[in-house]
């Protein structure tokens, strides 16, 4: 049985996209995860996109660029935060697909997830676990 | 902080505004999080949060516990194990397993959990920092 997911390779890059995450769209995050930790940063410390902003920003480019269909579940994520990012830089994201497989009625899809800055530099690296409806034909 | 201890909790409210808002914040617009009648012919029968909105709050304690050291050098490893649907109280936590010193560094590595209020594991994972030694 085909879907519109089973050609897709594994190594095969899902979306690169460019984010540039400024101060309203982390006010926006931090209200809706309504965080209380940012008051224990320092001024400087508080420039820096926080981490999960960036790994939520990051999977939006992957979850536009595969369709993903409703329904879908997240189901692990291994994330790795290297470097801190200031608020308003140009960052580079690239998903890649690690691994395409069928279960029963699911299809899951582990996709890698690199995300660095202007120089290069490492930000985060994240590794989601995804099953979706594999009844989505093409 | 040394082995066994427990790191500060974070308590929080879901509600169903919320998941809206965090799904206009992500750009996750999946039906199951944010449409009622999509979500009551789903496994779940109503909708549920994001995720990655409830791993937040594990991030918010490790932000918490270790400031800027988790925003430079964190790891998370986590499972999501139940949904979280709307009106409901969760509660993340942590207690550190391990401390491993990396000649002047050490890396602490905790168990997380978000829990709900009846004590199901919605969460589980490990979540670790590298810290200098002073």
């Amino acid at each position: 049985m085909t879907d519109r997911y089973s050609n897709i390779k594994t190594g095969t890059e899902i979306s690169k996209e460019s984010l540039i995450i400024d101060s309203n769209i982390i006010n926006n995050y931090l209200n809706a995860i309504n965080d209380s930790s940012r008051v224990e940063l320092n001024e400087l410390e508080k420039n820096f996109i926080p981490p999960m902003c960036i790994a939520a920003l990051s999977l939006r480019g992957v979850i536009n660029k595969l369709k993903i269909p409703g329904g879908t579940i997240h189901t692990t994520q291994e994330l790795e935060f290297t470097n801190s990012a200031k608020t308003g830089e140009k960052l580079e994201c690239i998903a890649k697909l690690i691994l395409n497989s069928i279960r029963g009625d699911w299809r899951f899809l582990t996709i890698g997830i690199n995300v660095t800055n202007k120089e290069g530099k490492n930000i985060m690296y994240g590794k989601s676990n995804i099953m979706l409806p594999h009844n989505d034909k093409e | 902080m040394k082995e066994n201890d427990q790191l500060i909790k974070v308590i929080k409210y879901i509600t169903k505004e919320k998941i809206i808002e965090y799904a206009n914040a992500s750009g996750d617009f999946n039906p199951i999080h944010i449409d009622k009648d999509f979500a009551k012919n789903s496994q779940f029968g109503q909708i549920i949060a994001h995720g990655m909105m409830i791993a937040a709050s594990i991030s918010e304690m490790m932000t918490l516990n270790f400031k800027n050291d988790w925003i430079e050098s964190g790891k998370l490893k986590l499972k999501f194990k139940s949904p979280v649907f709307d009106k409901e109280k969760i509660i993340t936590s942590g207690e550190i397993n391990k401390i491993k010193i990396l000649g002047t560094k050490k890396e602490i590595t905790s168990s997380v959990f978000v829990k709900k209020e009846s004590g199901e594991v919605v969460i589980s994972g490990t979540a670790s920092v590298i810290q200098n030694i002073n």
